[in-house]
């Protein structure tokens, strides 16, 4: 049986140089990617530098397009036309790999690389963090405006959600800003006739801000959690995982509607009405436990 | 990249455009870019995917058949025109090349 091994990898989507170099470097110790996961990566074991691996970006897909779409199709019909084999896709992101160590790169024009990089995270992730940043914007004088209104300014309530949005605001914003810096030294690298910036430090910086993301979820978790009823305590980390299970439960409808080869749309529509619909049915059911135990009680 | 759209081609751009005079299937215009040119100018298939689709949304190619995952293009007239104005931009070059180099020799 072939010796397998699974790793775990977080890249942030234009770090495309730490992608191959992380794939050449498994392969120069003798490991071969076999699969590509949501979270991990399967490698097995083999000969030593038998492949180069590239990565190429479809901008138009998403994490919603079916596995073999036709755009998708029509990459893999030129990339197998010059020797590269697709091995992995997640997202907008296809992984390929050459037996031929003199092949012809994917890629070819650094200039048009960036261009793609720059249009897929304009049309992705960027494009949603500023939706989030213009609303907070705009959300949080109304909110404060409203609690000053009420005298509810030093309300702990209210301190705690003022805490939620800056640090969303704060998070957003450094993101975006890291991303720009990167681009705008890469495009001046390219047109200098320099490849793209090394997006190392880039990639991990943005990757840290999305995890600083989830601080209000965690002091607001361990603020909840201060209470001194252990059966209430309970309640609390079962809510958690409940929306944990939810987030995961999303992952896998949203990979398998991909394998059916669902259209965008349908997979986000079919996606988010199913896991709402279990978070929210795993929700009432808990509430009604904990209420018939007489833990939780009804406001009215 | 911040430069106007085609207002300038690159290698790539050009010889892939020159490809499409004729009708052609894209897996057929990697080959095509490296005969015409010596195996000086190589298209890797994620540019060249990625060209053809930018090339198609600003109207300087189309679709003819479609087979499959082979996809047949041509050059429509405003891709000529493209073309055209980027020979003249290089032949201007070479003019000025000629005229200065040539007054400095003479």
């Amino acid at each position: 049986m072939m010796e397998t091994r699974k790793k775990f990898y977080m890249f942030s989507e234009f770090n495309f140089r730490e992608i191959e170099q992380e794939l050449n470097q498994m392969e120069h110790e003798g490991w071969h990617l076999k699969s590509q996961g949501e979270f991990f990566w399967t490698f097995e074991k083999g000969e030593p530098d038998m492949y180069q691996y590239s990565t190429s970006y479809l901008p138009d897909s998403s994490e919603y397009s079916p596995e073999e779409d036709e755009r998708r199709e029509q990459l893999n019909g030129y990339c197998e036309s010059a020797g590269w084999e697709k091995i992995a896709a997640v997202g907008k992101c296809n992984i390929y790999r050459n037996s031929e160590l003199s092949a012809v790169p994917i890629e070819t024009d650094e200039a048009e690389r960036l261009n793609v990089i720059n249009r897929l995270m304009e049309k992705g992730s960027l494009l949603w963090k500023k939706i989030f940043v213009v609303i907070e914007i705009v959300c949080i004088p109304i909110l404060i405006a409203a609690a000053a209104v009420r005298g509810e300014l030093l309300d702990a309530v209210f301190i705690r959600l003022v805490f939620y949005l800056l640090t969303f605001t704060s998070v957003n914003v450094a993101i975006i800003i890291n991303y720009r810096s990167w681009y705008r030294a890469s495009v001046k690298a390219v047109e200098a006739g320099l490849l793209s910036v090394d997006a190392s430090a880039a990639g991990k910086r943005h990757m840290l801000f999305d995890y600083l993301e989830c601080i209000p979820v965690i002091v607001f978790m361990v603020g909840e959690f201060m209470v001194p009823d252990p059966e209430k305590k309970m309640a609390i980390a079962l809510y958690f995982l409940i929306v944990i299970m939810t987030g995961l439960h999303a992952l896998w409808i949203r990979k398998a509607l991909r394998y059916a080869k669902f259209s965008i749309a349908w997979n986000v529509i079919v996606t988010s009405v199913l896991s709402i619909a279990l978070g929210i049915w795993c929700a009432v059911v808990l509430t009604g436990i904990l209420m018939s135990r007489g833990i939780l009680h009804a406001p009215w | 990249m911040p430069r106007e759209k085609f207002g300038t081609l690159t290698e790539p751009m050009f010889y892939i455009l020159l490809c499409l005079r004729e009708e052609c299937c894209g897996t057929d215009i990697m080959g095509k870019v490296s005969d015409i040119t010596g195996e000086r100018v190589k298209v890797g298939p994620g540019t060249l995917y990625n060209l053809l689709e930018q090339f198609q949304k600003g109207g300087l190619i189309c679709e003819m058949r479609s087979e499959g995952r082979r996809k047949n293009y041509i050059m429509t007239p405003r891709g000529q025109q493209t073309l055209e104005h980027e020979f003249e931009r290089i032949c201007q070059q070479a003019e000025d090349y000629k005229r200065l180099t040539g007054e400095e020799k003479a």
